[in-house]
């Protein structure tokens, strides 16, 4: 439910394992979804989360109290004095510590982050998959993103003739 | 061979999307790999939902190479490769291919020609992607002098991925116009669209449409040898030289009037032909960039509050302060322009330069530099499965089926 703590209008959101997490309704917004569920005024009560386990919803809500703009999590990390060059590198360490996750809390963050429209966590958890497996072999590929060769010799051997400028 | 069981159950579809959009579109041999990893992915990348968010991802399509033509006297330097990739990406070239020289790129579709050894000059569409290539024969008018284009016949288009679909070919030319009078005449033609299917093996063909009502010109008018560019999908726009005076025009065709008209250049003056080329700023507008020396002036036509058309200024670079220029007198020439992007290609003594004209961002290009013009092909790669088909192909054919074409 909405409430307000030391001037700031908090949101409360439940994870379907039955956590609460009370966040201000600053760093809800930072999901689009939740977002327009607030503007629509249908975040009177607690909003449910669904699909999205205690666990992941922390590592969220995490996220999203560091990128909300001009206060971060611990309120001074992105005071006024601080230059926006600096901010920016400041989180994109931070970003690269926060995503160094095992790869079924990367791809549950990914699920999160795609339901709940955060476009920065999105873009964040995507393109680090992308980036560990540019380089790898189709076999790599394949096992990291659990999928399974079905092509028959005859049907692989015509995509790769179709494309063969890819693979050389 | 023992058989690889999957460590963990897929992905759902929504994850592989959201990671499979980052795959950078111009380093196109990405998502060409992935597609090999199951046909599960083949089917989900080649799909119209995964295509259709990948362009809004990404937006205008990247470029993927570029054609050009040398300078008079540089053929010397061996023949003009089809298509320069500035990525991995290799242009499939048709094995009976003549020598052609490049005349207009838009669309994901190239327009070559050969006026040397064909009278009236052949035309042929196509297609780097697929290899595909449709021939025609230029209309049958008086020419001393011509310009080409081609593009996308379908209205509405977001020419995202409609290199496959129907096309266009514009025609614009001037000759004499006989009966001892020195001025020239401008007429234009268009190819009619539905004689893009490209399901059938290279047929010649020969249809145009009328051509459209003459505009007269300054005798000695003559194309320049940079294709036009496009304006709000509405309009051609062509440079001419005018010999005579030693001064520039630009020849407007409009598409839905069929219709020529003239536009006077921005600026007067001598050796103004070799140093300018338009653009299609980002904007929508008409541009006309200029160098002289080692600064680019740059021109935008904008609509005034009383409906009337008229040049003003955009800005003024000092190209010297960008990047690095040998000789600061005379030895830069606008070679190229990307359409929609404030782009432009910049000969140098060092090389091709690339410079956005708004942001001032530029990269080198190419260590070669005798270029006469330098024609982007921008697209996004489509994965191709089976002797170049595809499912967009069949949508395309049964919409000329339909016959749902925009004339």
């Amino acid at each position: 439910m909405a409430t307000r703590e030391a001037g700031k209008k908090m949101i409360m959101l439940k994870s379907p394992d039955g956590m609460e997490f009370e966040v201000e309704e600053a760093v809800a917004m930072e999901s689009q979804t939740i977002r327009k569920m607030i503007e629509d005024d249908c975040a009177d009560t607690a909003i449910l989360i669904p699909n999205i386990n205690s666990k992941i919803l922390s590592r969220v809500i995490e996220y999203c109290n560091k990128h909300v703009p001009t206060t971060g999590a611990t309120g001074a990390a992105a005071s006024d004095t601080v230059a926006p060059a600096a901010l920016a590198e400041d989180l994109k360490i931070w970003d690269a510590e926060f995503i160094k996750v095992n790869r079924a809390t990367r791809f549950n963050l990914i699920q999160a982050a795609s339901y709940l429209n955060i476009k920065g966590l999105l873009d964040l958890t995507s393109q680090t998959t992308i980036d560990t497996i540019s380089d790898n072999s189709l076999e790599e590929i394949r096992s990291f993103l659990s999928t399974k060769n079905d092509y028959l010799p005859e049907e692989e051997q015509t995509i790769r003739r179709e494309n063969q400028w890819a693979f050389q | 061979m023992p058989p690889p069981p999957p460590a963990a159950p897929s992905l759902p579809d929504e994850i592989l999307e959201e990671i499979f959009l980052r795959l950078p579109p111009d380093e196109p041999e990405h998502l060409v790999r992935a597609s090999l990893a199951s046909k599960l992915w083949l089917g989900l990348l080649c799909g119209p939902r995964f295509r259709g968010r990948y362009h809004d991802h990404h937006g205008a399509p990247p470029m993927l190479g570029f054609l050009h033509t040398w300078l008079e006297n540089w053929e010397d330097q061996g023949p003009v490769p089809h298509l320069t990739s500035t990525t991995k990406f290799g242009a499939r070239i048709p094995d009976h291919e003549r020598d052609y020289s490049p005349l207009d790129c838009r669309h994901g579709r190239v327009l070559l020609g050969d006026d040397v050894n064909q009278i009236p000059m052949a035309l042929v569409v196509w297609d780097p992607m697929t290899g595909r290539r449709r021939e025609l024969e230029a209309p049958d008018l008086v020419v001393d002098s011509h310009g080409t284009a081609v593009l996308c016949a379908v209205g509405g288009c977001d020419h995202r991925a409609c290199h496959e679909g129907p096309f266009q070919v514009v025609f614009v030319c001037v000759g004499s116009k006989g009966d001892d009078d020195e001025d020239c005449v401008a007429y234009a033609c268009v190819s009619l669209p539905e004689t893009g299917d490209w399901s059938k093996p290279c047929p010649l063909f020969d249809q145009w449409g009328e051509p459209c009502p003459a505009l007269l010109l300054p005798a000695e008018t003559f194309f320049e040898p940079t294709p036009p560019v496009l304006i709000e999908g509405a309009a051609l726009h062509f440079m001419l030289e005018v010999v005579d005076d030693d001064s520039v025009g630009i020849l407007k065709y409009d598409l839905s009037s069929h219709s020529l008209s003239l536009i006077d250049a921005p600026i007067e003056g001598s050796h103004i032909p070799t140093a300018s080329i338009l653009m299609a700023m980002e904007d929508g507008s008409l541009g006309f960039a200029h160098v002289s020396g080692s600064t680019l002036y740059l021109w935008s036509r904008l609509m005034g509050s009383d409906g009337v058309a008229s040049w003003s200024q955009r800005t003024i670079i000092n190209l010297g302060n960008l990047f690095p220029i040998q000789n600061p007198e005379g030895s830069l020439r606008l070679v190229g322009s990307v359409e929609g992007r404030d782009v432009l290609f910049v000969s140098t003594e060092l090389g091709i330069y690339e410079i956005n004209v708004e942001s001032q961002r530029w990269k080198k290009l190419w260590k070669r530099k005798k270029l006469h013009a330098l024609i982007p092909y921008m697209s996004f790669y489509t994965i191709q499965k089976k002797g170049g088909h595809s499912h967009q192909q069949e949508r395309w054919q049964a919409w000329r089926r339909q016959g749902c074409c925009d004339e």
